[in-house]
């Protein structure tokens, strides 16, 4: 059996980590990548490909928005908001990751 | 908020593109860059590998690019569009039955509309057309003509709700329009003042108005002349100004030309005065006039401020001064309406009878279309269900359908505009003339708006219904039932036949207010008038006063005339009279009786009253019930002498032989009696002489050479023809020529003509809901015809069966054609009784006949239940085709 890609996130779980990571501050997009990597100690990689279609489903979702300002490097770059329905969507879907999980942890300790 | 957001967002997402692409570059470049500059480095040592996936740039700006796009509203909704027009068109006999359906639904209801709109919601097309009244003399209560110009100008001059307050008159006259040498035509003219015009906001195009000194007796020669005349009959050239005219053989100079006030819908005769002199009036009226109600008119603009109730208030006070003044005002009261209600006028309750019909074909039109959706929804179930299998979203789904029901909306309103266009246009040219405001009917921005409104309305609303119930079904009971292409539900077949009892019925209750409507105009036109309309031509000339000096001498001339007309061939009466029956019969005349002594006239009788020559009887055909008729004997100067109709004596002189009995006519000039006492010598039976749906008036008629003071310079003909009464007018027209080359016969009509056009309202009331209820027929034969065609199909396996079985094509169409007719019977129980119900709004038009009429009702229930048979016969044929053995095998 091949070994499976580590970096092959949950389905649904990106979202919640964009979310979670929104909702300390206001990043962009490669702090947001940065982020999630030193955080999970490279266990959990947001690569381009997956994080921008992610970023773009929760701007039309309402959750978050991107305000162009200026990074400390002097450039310009998109930061990311989360907004209050975002905080909400956040809590809710935290709620359901945690019960996810908790019932994963009771299905393997079974078995 | 959050929802503004994420509006904005999908905003921008359809209009400023560029805009997002620029952004979603720079926005990855930005990353590339920083990831270059140190990122992989630090992401490399933490994930502990070697490299991380590749990413190919310009496949994830795409990627990034097509969500931003696609994903928006507007792109769902132009996607949807297209693949409903693909849909569609892949469907085309259900699109085009739909459509149709909607477009004539919609067309018939615009083109209601379009007239509601034109004589009820759009504005006088006068300047603060709400300030406009028009001033009514009432007794009773009820309107009675309007006040005397006496009691107007001295309103004008002490009332204060009125900033302008006008008589005027309009009388046909024989008019040259090039002086001397031209030919005499008869033509409406407006006697006005200045004021007139200013009420109206009118200011002459070109030249001027009457000068004050012009409206003075004597100096009143010139006029004003419309536009439309200007252009028509002078080439709109600006040297009209100081030319001349005949009118009545004296001389008018033209000062001004104005736009055409288009005011037919004012006047009685359904026509507008495109000529107007001043009406000289001196300024204080000849002691012992007449100032109660007369026939002319008058309209006021109310000061601004003023409503209508605060100057009805006053007028109805001066109304009572005046009464104690002048003995002759005393019985009459003054009231004021909105000039935008004689707009309306006797329209009203015919637009309130055809604004329903029209409803019905609406609903008629609605029923057929959910019924239509209905049925491909459940025949799209596979559809929908491999859709649903594949991922769209049910409300994906019902928004597909909504979007295929307003593209139907949509071209079904469109479809339906144009078709108003045509019945506006075809309202235009064909209308009764008593409807003279529909003349120039047009379709504007408004009618459009309508029937986009309501088409759109009608789709989302079945389109919607249908579709909500199509989504509700649930995959896997669908997958348990099979799956089979076109299946319904046993609920939804209840629904579809639902519909179409309810399409029969509101058909059969057009269908039966037609029958009665149709029937009311035969009562109308054909009972007993109390004369013989038949061959009996009528026309109108003025005898000018500038060559018949006195009422004698235009007595002589009228004599004259009615006798060279009863020399001409073929002619078996003719009468030289005032008045015709029934139509301009309404002089009302107050009347004292001997012997019953009413001193105040507010207590005296009035009648119809006309003056004629003594050939007035025969020639209308009108029975003599008592006494004896005119005779040539009742010469001039010697006693006068009248005859009275049946409900003059039952009314007026109920316990008494009328003949012998003396009346006393109040003078129409001055209010006092005429002296001459006037014999009764004989009574006729009632005239239909108040319109034809009213009962008979009481009537009185005299000589008009015994009572010149009642003698006008207009005269009616009135001749009996043995042959068609038209081919009269060339004939009739010479004999005048011949006594008198300078008066113009006007007013030419044979007397069914007459009749026709007093009953022309219900008729064309009639006309329209046939058609309407001829469109609901078509539309719930349709209606019927898809069920029971879908019944068969969906029985098809049961009729092979039976054919299997023995069953003869005679079973097989009667289980069919059954299944239509128990449909039609539904839908005939409750039409009637929806007819029942109706029968309020219908009992106003309707005319010798019940609106329940349970012979019309059933008779139309009947030919209803022949269509919905005839309906179902084609499916029936169709179901005998059917193969037992395919049948069989087909499930």
């Amino acid at each position: 059996m091949p070994p499976r890609d580590k970096t092959e996130l949950l389905h649904g779980s990106l979202d919640l980590i964009v979310l979670r990571t929104l909702s300390l501050q206001p990043m962009h997009g490669y702090a947001i990548t940065q982020h999630v990597a030193r955080l999970t100690d490279g266990v959990l990689s947001a690569d381009p490909g997956s994080l921008y279609p992610a970023l773009e489903r929760l701007k039309r979702s309402g959750w978050i928005t991107g305000k162009w300002q200026q990074s400390p490097t002097g450039r310009r770059a998109r930061y990311y908001h989360i907004t209050r329905s975002g905080l909400k969507q956040l809590g809710r879907e935290t709620t359901e990751f945690e019960r996810f999980v908790d019932a994963m942890r009771r299905v393997l300790r079974t078995t | 908020m959050s929802f503004i957001d994420a509006m904005r967002y999908r905003w921008r997402a359809a209009f400023h593109r560029a805009d997002l692409d620029r952004e979603i570059d720079e926005e990855l470049r930005h990353y590339a860059e920083l990831e270059r500059r140190q990122g992989v480095r630090t992401v490399h040592r933490h994930a502990g590998r070697p490299a991380q996936r590749p990413v190919n740039p310009t496949f994830l700006r795409e990627e990034l690019r097509r969500m931003s796009r696609l994903r928006t509203m507007l792109d769902h909704a132009a996607q949807d569009a297209r693949y409903a027009v693909r849909t569609l068109r892949k469907a085309p006999a259900f699109a085009i039955v739909a459509v149709l359906t909607l477009a004539l639904g919609v067309g018939a209801n615009a083109t209601i509309f379009g007239i509601v709109d034109a004589v009820a919601l759009t504005p006088l097309p006068f300047p603060e057309p709400g300030q406009l009244v028009r001033v009514f003399s009432t007794r009773n209560g009820v309107v009675v003509g309007s006040p005397s110009e006496w009691d107007v100008q001295e309103m004008a001059r002490e009332a204060r709700s009125f900033r302008h307050l006008v008589p005027y008159d309009e009388w046909p006259k024989t008019v040259r329009l090039a002086g001397t040498a031209s030919l005499p035509e008869n033509m409406l003219i407006g006697l006005v003042s200045t004021d007139y015009f200013t009420t109206l906001g009118a200011t002459p195009l070109i030249g001027r108005l009457f000068a004050p000194e012009e409206e003075q007796p004597g100096h009143n020669y010139v006029a004003v002349i419309s536009r439309d005349l200007w252009r028509q009959r002078f080439g709109a050239s600006p040297t009209v100004l100081g030319a001349t005219m005949e009118i009545n053989d004296e001389p008018y100079t033209i000062i001004g030309v104005v736009p055409d006030l288009d005011v037919a819908w004012l006047s009685p005769r359904g026509q507008a005065a495109r000529i107007w002199t001043p009406w000289a009036l001196p300024a204080v009226a000849p002691p012992g006039a007449w100032r109660g109600a007369t026939g002319n008119d008058a309209i006021a603009r109310l000061r601004p401020g003023v409503t209508v109730d605060q100057a009805r208030a006053e007028v109805a006070r001066f109304a009572a001064r005046l009464g104690r003044t002048y003995p002759s005002d005393a019985p009459y009261g003054i009231t004021v309406t909105p000039l935008a209600e004689s707009h309306v006028g006797a329209l009203g309750p015919l637009l309130g009878v055809l604004g329903g019909a029209v409803a019905m074909v609406l609903l008629i039109a609605c029923a057929n279309l959910a019924s239509l959706l209905h049925a491909r929804n459940a025949a799209r179930q596979r559809e929908m269900l491999v859709r649903t299998a594949l991922g769209a979203s049910r409300s994906r789904l019902v928004r597909q359908l909504l979007v295929e029901t307003a593209l139907l909306g949509g071209v079904g309103g469109a479809l339906g505009f144009l078709l108003a266009i045509a019945g506006c246009s075809a309202v235009s040219r064909w209308h009764p003339s008593k409807f003279p405001q529909l003349a120039g009917l047009s379709v504007n921005t408004t009618v459009l708006g309508f029937a986009l409104a309501v088409s759109l309305a009608a789709a989302a609303i079945f389109g919607i219904w249908p579709a909500w119930s199509t989504s509700r079904i649930e995959i896997a009971e669908r997958l348990r039932a099979g799956g089979r292409t076109g299946t319904m539900s046993r609920e939804q077949r209840r629904v579809r036949s639902a519909l179409v009892v309810a399409e029969i019925a509101l058909a059969l209750m057009l269908a039966a207010s037609t029958a009665l409507l149709t029937q009311s105009v035969a009562h109308l036109t054909h009972q007993d008038l109390g004369f013989d309309a038949d061959q009996l031509f009528k026309a109108k000339l003025y005898i000018p006063p500038v060559r018949y000096r006195d009422p004698a001498a235009v007595a002589r001339f009228a004599d004259e005339l009615g006798n060279r007309l009863r020399e001409l061939p073929g002619v078996a009466a003719a009468t030289v009279t005032m008045g015709y029956p029934p139509a301009a019969a309404r002089w009302l005349q107050t009347v004292s009786i001997e012997g019953q002594a009413a001193d105040r006239v507010a207590d005296r009788p009035t009648a119809f009253f006309t003056v004629a020559d003594e050939s007035y009887l025969r020639t209308y055909g009108t029975r003599l019930v008592r006494g004896r008729d005119f005779r040539a004997t009742d010469a001039a100067g010697g006693p006068a002498v009248a005859i009275v109709s049946e409900s003059f004596v039952r009314r007026d002189m109920p316990n008494r032989d009328p003949i012998g009995a003396r009346i006393k006519l109040s003078n129409p000039i001055v209010a006092v009696d005429t002296p001459t006492p006037i014999t009764i010598v004989g009574v006729f039976q009632d005239v239909r002489n108040d319109g034809l749906n009213q009962p008979p008036r009481p009537q009185i008629v005299g000589l008009y050479r015994q009572l010149p003071e009642f003698s006008s310079n207009f005269k009616i003909l009135m001749v009996r023809t043995t042959g068609a009464p038209a081919a009269l007018a060339t004939p009739v027209q010479r004999i005048v020529r011949a006594m008198d080359p300078d008066i113009a016969l006007g007013e030419v009509a044979t007397m069914r003509d007459v009749v026709a056009a007093a009953a022309g309202g219900t008729a064309y009331a009639a006309a329209l809901v046939g058609a309407f209820a001829v469109l609901g027929l078509v539309l719930a034969a349709i209606g019927t015809y898809g069920v029971v065609s879908y019944t068969v199909a969906q029985r098809s396996n049961e009729i092979g069966i039976r054919t299997a079985l023995g069953a003869g094509p005679a079973d097989i169409v009667r289980m069919v054609v059954g299944s239509g007719c128990a449909l039609g019977l539904g839908g005939a129980i409750l039409g009637l009784l929806g007819s029942a119900a109706a029968a309020r709004v219908l009992a106003g038009q309707v005319y010798g006949v019940s609106a329940t009429d349970p012979v019309t009702l059933i008779a139309s229930a009947s030919g209803l239940l022949l269509v919905t048979a005839i309906a179902s016969t084609v499916p029936a044929l169709r179901a005998l085709r059917i193969d037992p053995a395919a049948a069989l095998h087909t499930d």
